[in-house]
């Protein structure tokens, strides 16, 4: 236990340092004039930084539950590196709930959509507690940001 | 001193001040301008500013008292330190977690282990183990095993028809807005269970849908990361079942106490917060937001976020002014006072009487839990917790004329016990004149009327603390809020 508790702390001190050094550059990092990432696959469009930016705020709702660097591991909820199109409750480090665990689906744009207006209406039972973003452009930019990660 | 003299000097030092506007004092005159003016101290505002610091806004908290933390609030000074406030922390609290770790603070399981207790009903005394079958025990079939200090609940609990957490807010529930009365009567409580759960819940004046979005959180918190359901009866707080061969226990403290949290979080914010600040005004008349102290300080911000129970802002002077359902919400939303008393057992006085340590009674005296030693403890604690008129009886009285009070009530009840306790301390929420309760309470009613509207923005007024959660409870559901006010923001500015 002791083990897991010091890999949380420091997983949590990574994401502290991020968010307090991160996050006050922002606008500048996501400036229009930033390009993305030269995309490997031309079907791909890249993330529309201004939406990704909105994304990033609103994960403010997610960032305690939710580390988004592969090496921080889970915390309460699963890690969300390379959460786009993975298959549900497969990460091993993770407590997931028995409704969960059941699912076989993939985190697709559409899977994401519904999660993010309300997760129980997609997995009744669900153990994560989250109120729900009722306009769809801001699950639009969430799902934008989760994209990067 | 000659009085032309003074007024001489008076004189130069205001003509000193219009030319050199720099020295002139600030207090009362120039506004402090920021982004966001945060107002209270306590958990919910404290994340907020945090979040919107992180994201490099310029935030000042305004906290009214000389502490930070509102009901999170240790008592350093007293010994054994207990808690007035909020302590328990469950496993599924994100925010608290993260928080914790996040500031180095450490998590002990919680060691609170209640003795039994024993019930005085009609002022006859019956063993836990015997009530069920005990001639004092006028409780109907199907409730007569209920423990009296647990009737009220477990009968509500019963009819909990909520699933999710969010579902309280959805109209599809809103027949279950009626008082515990109404509701338990409807459902066929007995007289008896109703009398019973009428000495420690407030019936009449509480709604029920609110009381099951609380023991609906409560049950998901006990499920967390458990494939099993629990039991979770508990009369107040959540339930204290830290089971040995679990790698994370059910509930959690913070080592050095509760204080230490919101200490933390202050810390972090450094000079961003500013104690002794009561705010008198809010004013968003013109093109940005003034918040005007009692002190004659004022701060001008793109926004302000109330951080304080609704029994604070409806005395605060705001304009434009609430209307329609959050005018309603915010002069009316209920408040509960709880009062806890603290003490040491200096003697065993159960090996006397042949009772359980822990009671409680249909008097004065509501419950008493007794707690196990922890290591290194030569004494038993115990805690006495006083809710609705009970509570109105202890803090009318200074706090030495309630001792005595409660002293001669648990000698007269309990002789046994007489002059083998000793208090530490007092505490009764609805005496604290900036937050006039323990928490928030829904009147019947008052979810259907303005649950959903009492959160939403007012002008550049946005709105967290306990009373404002959506998904949580306890020290989670003031973060919780905190949190969304932060988002809000965020999304605006």
């Amino acid at each position: 236990m002791k083990k897991a508790m010091k890999k949380t702390t420091f997983g949590a001190c990574v994401l502290c340092a991020v968010l307090f050094l991160g996050f006050a550059v922002l606008p500048a990092t996501f400036a229009a004039d930033d390009a993305a990432p030269a995309s490997d696959s031309a079907t791909v469009e890249p993330p529309d930084p201004r939406l990704v930016a909105r994304g990033k705020r609103l994960y403010v709702f997610c960032q305690a539950c939710h580390a988004t660097e592969e090496v921080q591991g889970s915390k309460i909820g699963p890690n969300l590196a390379g959460i786009f199109e993975r298959r549900a409750a497969i990460l091993e480090d993770t407590l997931y709930s028995d409704a969960l665990k059941q699912q076989d689906f993939v985190w697709d744009e559409e899977n994401l959509d519904i999660w993010l207006l309300r997760p129980a209406t997609l997995v009744p039972g669900t153990s994560m507690a989250f109120a729900g973003l009722p306009r769809e452009e801001n699950r639009a930019a969430i799902i934008a940001y989760l994209k990067t990660l | 001193m000659k009085r032309r003299q003074v007024l001489k000097g008076a004189l130069s030092l205001s003509a000193l001040s219009l030319s050199y506007p720099l020295l002139r004092p600030v207090k009362g005159l120039a506004a402090e301008k920021t982004s966001v003016v945060v107002i209270g101290g306590g958990l919910s505002g404290l994340n907020c500013a945090l979040l919107l610091a992180e994201f490099g806004l310029d935030v000042i908290v305004l906290e009214g008292s000389q502490r930070v933390g509102g009901r999170a609030y240790t008592a350093d000074g007293v010994e054994t330190r207990p808690e007035y406030g909020a302590s328990q922390i469950g496993r599924s609290y994100a925010r608290a977690l993260d928080l914790c770790s996040r500031l180095n603070l450490e998590l002990i399981a919680q060691d609170r282990f209640i003795m039994p207790m024993s019930n005085c009903v009609d002022g006859t005394w019956v063993r836990s183990e015997d009530w069920a079958d005990s001639p004092v025990n006028k409780l109907a079939n199907g409730e007569r095993e209920i423990p009296p200090s647990l009737v009220g609940m477990t009968l509500l609990g019963r009819l909990n028809p909520l699933k999710e957490l969010d579902d309280w807010l959805s109209p599809e529930f809103f027949s279950y807005d009626v008082s515990m009365l109404e509701l338990l009567q409807k459902n066929g409580a007995s007289p008896e269970a109703l009398r019973l759960a009428g000495y420690y819940l407030d019936l009449r004046t509480t709604s029920s849908l609110a009381i099951m979005q609380e023991r609906t959180r409560t049950v998901f918190d006990a499920n967390f990361g458990r494939s099993r359901s629990e039991n979770t009866e508990t009369a107040f707080g959540l339930g204290g079942t830290n089971e040995a061969d679990e790698e994370i226990p059910a509930i959690r403290n913070i080592a050095g106490g509760t204080s230490r949290l919101p200490e933390a979080m202050a810390a972090a914010l450094g000079d961003r917060v500013r104690l002794g600040k009561i705010a008198a005004a809010i004013d968003m008349s013109g093109s940005d937001a003034e918040v005007r102290c009692l002190d004659g300080s004022r701060y001008r911000a793109d926004y302000v976020v109330s951080a304080v129970p609704f029994s604070t802002l409806r005395n605060i002077s705001v304009s434009p002014g609430f209307s329609g359902r959050q005018a309603e919400a915010v002069l009316e939303l209920g408040y509960r006072g709880t009062t806890r008393a603290y003490g040491l057992v200096e003697e065993p006085y159960w090996e006397e009487d042949g009772l359980e340590p822990s009671f409680w009674t249909d008097g004065t005296v509501q419950t008493m839990w007794v707690m196990e030693k922890r290591p290194g403890e030569d004494r038993h604690r115990f805690i006495l917790t006083f809710t609705g008129m009970t509570s109105a009886r202890i803090d009318q009285l200074p706090n030495d004329q309630a001792l005595a009070l409660i002293e001669s009530e648990i000698a007269r009840v309990r002789p046994a016990a007489a002059g083998k306790f000793r208090f530490m301390a007092l505490y009764g929420w609805r005496k604290h004149p900036l937050i006039q309760g323990c928490r928030h309470m829904f009147a019947p009613g008052q979810i259907a009327r303005f649950a959903r509207e009492m959160i939403v923005p007012h002008h550049r007024l946005h709105f967290a603390g306990e009373h404002t959660r959506r998904m949580e409870f306890g020290m989670e559901s003031a973060l919780e809020s905190g949190e969304r006010a932060a988002v809000e923001i965020l999304q605006r500015a």
